[in-house]
């Protein structure tokens, strides 16, 4: 192992000790946005990090994070490339591209070309520096309030992306944000954060995804802030392929005005331990929801999905599906929670997390819950936890069909509906792939399916 | 005289400890379609189970010999692989996986065996569409996923057609005729009686004599409690439609 210097020992913190470095740092930002970080990092230290005595923190212990010597990322020169990882470009999406190396964007692996008229795309370290009107207007205005993540992500934000769509402007072109982690020896710490802004009436994709070299310790604290206008329309996906060593927690905040339509897909495969928040609230009348996604851990990796529907406005419709597949001594939580405001009347939310587990050593912890204070709306929630069908196998093989290739059959079936719920065509075929390379057997099912 | 097709001798097996068939034997020839009959409960459906290898069912005694080779050491896929097909009583819903990527699988895990490439789309396309004709089954099913949304009669349909599509040596029908209407019931009978040869056999199994009017077996055998109490030729199902099971049960217990 390389010795490491003595001027990263320094720059090494614990999380719990990011409070000093965290206002150095904010003494040196734009002076328009060191009150809104002050004000999360305030929030940050009042709540303390999470211990497994809370609510929301029970069934996933952040004590290997928390005893982690941390590098902030903003602390190391700056990277323009990975001499370890190569962009894992969705070609077929023909995406615009905007590649960050530990957090930071890398100019120089990003291609922000043939933008369609009224698509502002940039960095959101240059928004920053630019001071940029909606960027002051929205940033961080969105965090959930208990989240000590989000408020972290907030308290040290640096970079990320910056999208805006015009009113009535549908992009063709998806955007793609990479974000490649390559820690070297030491276990960075990152906290990007995306900003998208949907104008009234406007279209867009948005795909995040994330990988890390293999085997790697770094903590990735990702945030994405979404404001969605009158019937704006977002298709969001995030590929999460951090390495199984990572630590990532994200979080996924949106605000829907009238009208508007989110369907924001996740896929988790990597990191050994993740937290999933994902909040959207509905504020306007007649909004609608997809909260759609597949967690794959395996080994002793952990996965935990926090979601909170919020309805507040009329009409609202939200369909939350989430599916784990856990192999060995995987883990997953899956805690939803469908709050329905006073007032948001006719509301239809639906909740659903079903769990197939692949070992006997697995785990899924999974709590539907409903928070209902309006009194005319349908809510419905169910979790299931089982294995592989033992009569749907019997019946693959009384075919003919060989007992690996059936078992990985009905393992991909189980995620079937996931992907078919994603309207981009080359992002489900890439999902598609990237499950049944992960599969036991998956490579036999790809010649079948 | 030629191997028989399928030889069981002195089979016993249990379900949860809980022994359901207790010394059953059953010599099956080539061509020969056998036609097991038996009140619920007597192990009819588990001797299918046993036959296609489901593991949910121990075989503490006995032994079965398929073309003369040792079935009891084989798993389900290896069974059906060599010729063996069950058309199950309750066909199993398998949402997300569609019929035609099922069907296409089956068929290559066959052509794989025997050292053949895979089959190319048009042929499967032909063949499949060939073979949906003899069970008069809607080809809008098969976009379907498997046994998924399919009525009674669809399910028991799509198991012939299955079985038309596998070419077995041995077809194994359980309860088959459970749940068809008269129509439903031709349709199948028709699509059994096309695939009958002096090659291949069937074992038919059922409660009622009905079927097999029309399935007209060379053999009949009495199961009752776990083995065979009597075999006879067709005329033992009529006779026992006459008189009903209950009436045997008391003649074999009075001679047992």
């Amino acid at each position: 192992m390389t010795p490491i210097d003595s001027t990263t020992v320094s720059d090494a913190l614990r999380l719990e000790s990011f409070e000093t470095f965290a206002r150095e740092s904010i003494a040196q930002a734009p002076s328009w946005i060191r009150p809104l970080r002050t004000e999360q990092l305030e929030r940050f230290v009042a709540q303390g990090l999470p211990h497994a005595k809370l609510e929301a923190w029970r069934q996933t212990n952040i004590d290997p994070l928390k005893q982690l010597a941390l590098t902030p990322a903003s602390t190391l020169p700056p990277a323009e490339r990975s001499e370890r990882l190569a962009v894992p470009e969705i070609e077929s999406l023909d995406a615009v591209r905007l590649v960050f190396i530990n957090g930071r964007f890398s100019e120089e692996l990003s291609a922000i070309d043939r933008l369609p008229e009224g698509v502002t795309v940039m960095n959101l370290a240059r928004a920053i520096e630019q001071g940029l009107p909606e960027v002051r207007k929205h940033l961080t205005q969105s965090s959930e309030r208990d989240d000590v993540f989000a408020a972290l992500n907030a308290a040290m934000v640096e970079d990320g992306a910056y999208i805006r769509v015009r009113r009535g402007v549908c992009s063709q072109r998806p955007i793609a944000l990479y974000y490649l982690s390559d820690p070297g020896e030491q276990a960075v710490a990152a906290f990007p954060r995306n900003l998208i802004i949907l104008e009234e009436s406007s279209e867009l994709t948005v795909v995040e995804r994330y990988v890390g070299v293999a085997g790697s310790v770094y903590f990735n604290n990702a945030f994405t802030e979404i404001v969605q206008g009158r019937q704006a329309n977002l298709e969001h996906y995030r590929l999460q392929e951090e390495s199984d060593a990572a630590f990532h927690i994200c979080g996924l905040d949106a605000r829907l005005d009238r009208d508007a339509m989110l369907a924001a897909h996740t896929m988790l495969f990597g990191g050994q331990l993740v937290r999933n928040n994902i909040h959207p609230v509905l504020v306007g009348e007649n909004c609608d929801c997809l909260i759609n996604g597949l967690y794959v851990p395996t080994g002793r990796q952990h996965m935990d999905n926090h979601m909170r529907v919020e309805h507040v406005g009329t009409h609202g419709d939200s369909r939350q599906y989430y599916r784990g597949i856990l192999a060995d001594e995987a883990t997953s939580v899956f805690s939803g929670r469908i709050v329905v405001a006073k007032g948001a009347q006719k509301t239809d939310a639906k909740q659903t997390n079903a769990n197939l587990l692949l070992s006997e050593r697995a785990h899924a912890h999974t709590q539907p819950q409903l928070e209902i204070y309006a009194d005319d709306v349908k809510c419905t929630h169910g979790a299931t936890v089982g294995r592989l069908e033992q009569q749907q196998l019997f019946y693959l093989l009384s075919r003919g069909i060989e007992r690996i290739t059936a078992e990985a059959v009905l393992i991909y079936a189980f995620a079937a509906d996931t992907l078919e719920r994603m309207r981009s065509d080359p992002m489900r075929e890439l999902l598609k792939g990237e499950l049944l390379k992960r599969l036991p057997g998956g490579d036999r099912v790809a010649g079948v399916l | 005289m030629a191997t028989p097709l399928l030889e069981i001798r002195n089979l016993h097996a249990s379900v949860d400890d809980k022994p359901i068939l207790k010394g059953l034997s059953l010599t099956v020839n080539r061509g020969e379609v056998h036609s097991i009959m038996g009140p619920n409960g007597s192990g009819k459906s588990t001797l299918a189970s046993v036959l296609a290898g489901h593991e949910a069912f121990e075989v503490t005694e006995g032994s079965i010999l398929f073309k003369g080779e040792d079935l009891l050491e084989m798993d389900a896929d290896e069974r059906a692989i060599l010729g063996l097909f069950l058309a199950f009583q309750y066909p199993v819903e398998i949402p997300g996986v569609s019929n035609t990527q099922f069907l296409k699988a089956a068929i290559n895990a066959r052509r794989k065996a025997a050292g053949e490439p895979e089959i190319d789309a048009l042929a499967f396309l032909k063949l499949v569409k060939d073979k949906a004709r003899t069970v008069n089954l809607d080809e809008s099913l098969l976009k379907r996923s498997v046994n998924e949304g399919f009525s009674g009669g669809e399910k028991k349909r799509a198991e012939i057609f299955q079985m038309a599509l596998l070419e077995p040596e041995l077809g194994i029908l359980d309860e088959t005729d459970s749940g068809l209407d008269i129509d439903a019931l031709r349709i199948v009978s028709e699509g059994v009686n096309a695939m009958r040869s002096p090659e291949r056999s069937f074992v038919v199994i059922t409660h009622y004599q009905r079927l097999l009017s029309h399935i007209v077996p060379d053999h009949v055998h009495i199961l009752m409690n776990g083995r065979i109490v009597r075999s006879g030729g067709k005329e033992l199902a009529l006779q026992l439609e006459q008189e009903g099971y209950a009436a045997l049960e008391a003649e074999v217990a009075a001679t047992a």
